[in-house]
């Protein structure tokens, strides 16, 4: 099984803790992992991501879980993806996991994969206190669950830029985060993976409200 | 059978359904506990059976029905039905994980977008999806039919 992860932030980071200890004691299967993210672990991401040391995303998390789970085979990328370089990043079969903070690398994902024969990608995000998870199946150059674009305007006509296009000073202006929200994704995330495993895919979309305490799941059908 | 005793053991909840529904006891709604258990005792009183001079024993297909337990949801009527053949008209609505059973059978996915716009925080270019596929605002919503209006999906992670 060839896993990617994309982004290590808030979600990302915690996601891949989970994922790792359910893949190194739980399934029987070769695994790689693929770490991708070119930012920086610093400072200001102390409250909500999960690393033992400063340094570039994908490298120190590669280290922390090969110290953590060695029946798995860790690889780093440490660059954000963008149109050049998705190629090198997601191949055939691949189950992907999306992580990332903008739509811009939504869109160029989905788009990639929609290009793809076989493929799983679980998208995950955010707003202060909700969010959602997405799960887009590809098989035989099928869809059997709508792209991240379909019923998400927002994703297909992103306006945001990627974070190879930003500055070092808009990369350090973020948006607050509440931690509980990237923990929401991680673990609905987790949901998400185990029911493709079973071959469970009915629910494409699960949204969450944490004021609310409230999940829905939904049944959207492919678009002809 | 009713007695004071086991009256006042009850909530004014469980009083207010013994009227309305056990003996039909009628204006009870907003009456105090004590007023209520009143009302109860005086119409069992009322309604007490005078001894039968003439009793009949009945074939078990005349039996008198003495009671019948049922539970029924329903607003409105379905048009194409016969006069007082009732039936559920709640239609799933949703919005992001906020989600509810609405009585808008009959109503334009529109309507209903503006209509519970504030309740289930619709956004304004938000567009519906009716049993999994993307609806006009025109739609006549049916008995049944599930309801979406798109919630955008969460940027950050």
């Amino acid at each position: 099984m060839n896993i990617k992860i994309i982004g290590l932030g808030g979600v990302g980071s915690i996601f891949s803790e989970k994922i790792c200890r359910f893949l190194n004691y739980s399934v029987q299967s070769e695994t790689n992992v693929t770490l991708i993210d070119g930012d920086t672990y610093e400072n200001k991401n102390l409250e909500r991501q999960e690393f033992s040391q400063f340094g570039n995303k994908s490298e120190v998390k590669k280290r922390d879980l090969m110290n953590k789970f060695n029946n798995i085979d860790f690889e780093s990328f440490p660059y954000f993806v963008n149109r050049e370089n998705i190629l090198e990043v997601i191949n055939e079969e691949d189950l992907v996991f999306l992580c990332v903070d903008n739509h811009k690398t939504r869109q160029i994902v989905s788009d990639y994969c929609k290009d793809l024969e076989n493929v799983t990608l679980i998208n995950g995000g955010n707003d202060f206190e909700d969010g959602n998870v997405q799960i887009y199946l590809r098989k035989e150059g099928i869809d059997l669950t709508p792209d991240l674009c379909a019923y998400h305007s927002e994703i297909r006509r992103a306006e945001d830029m990627l974070p190879s296009e930003m500055s070092c000073e808009e990369l350090s202006q973020s948006e607050p985060q509440l931690y509980f929200a990237n923990l929401s994704v991680a673990t609905i995330m987790c949901w998400a993976f185990y029911n493709v495993t079973k071959g469970n895919y009915k629910y494409s979309e699960v949204y969450f409200d944490i004021p609310n305490m409230s999940l829905d799941s939904k049944i959207r059908k492919v678009k002809k | 059978m009713y007695t004071k005793e086991n009256l006042e053991e009850k909530t004014v909840a469980e009083l207010r359904s013994i009227c309305r529904y056990d003996l039909e006891i009628s204006g009870m709604s907003k009456k105090r506990k004590d007023v209520i258990i009143g009302a109860i005792l005086d119409t069992v009183i009322q309604r007490q059976p005078i001894d039968n001079p003439h009793p009949v024993t009945l074939n078990k297909s005349q039996e008198k029905t003495t009671a019948i337990e049922a539970s029924f949801r329903s607003n409105i009527t379905k048009p194409e039905k016969k006069f007082g053949d009732r039936t559920t008209t709640l239609v799933k609505v949703s919005c992001g994980a906020n989600t509810g059973d609405f009585s808008v059978t009959g109503k334009k996915v529109g309507s209903v977008a503006e209509m519970l716009r504030e309740v289930l925080n619709v956004d304004r270019l938000s567009r519906g999806i009716v049993n999994g596929e993307y609806a006009e605002d025109t739609y006549e919503l049916k008995p049944g039919d599930s309801l979406e209006f798109i919630k955008d999906a969460g940027v950050k992670g």
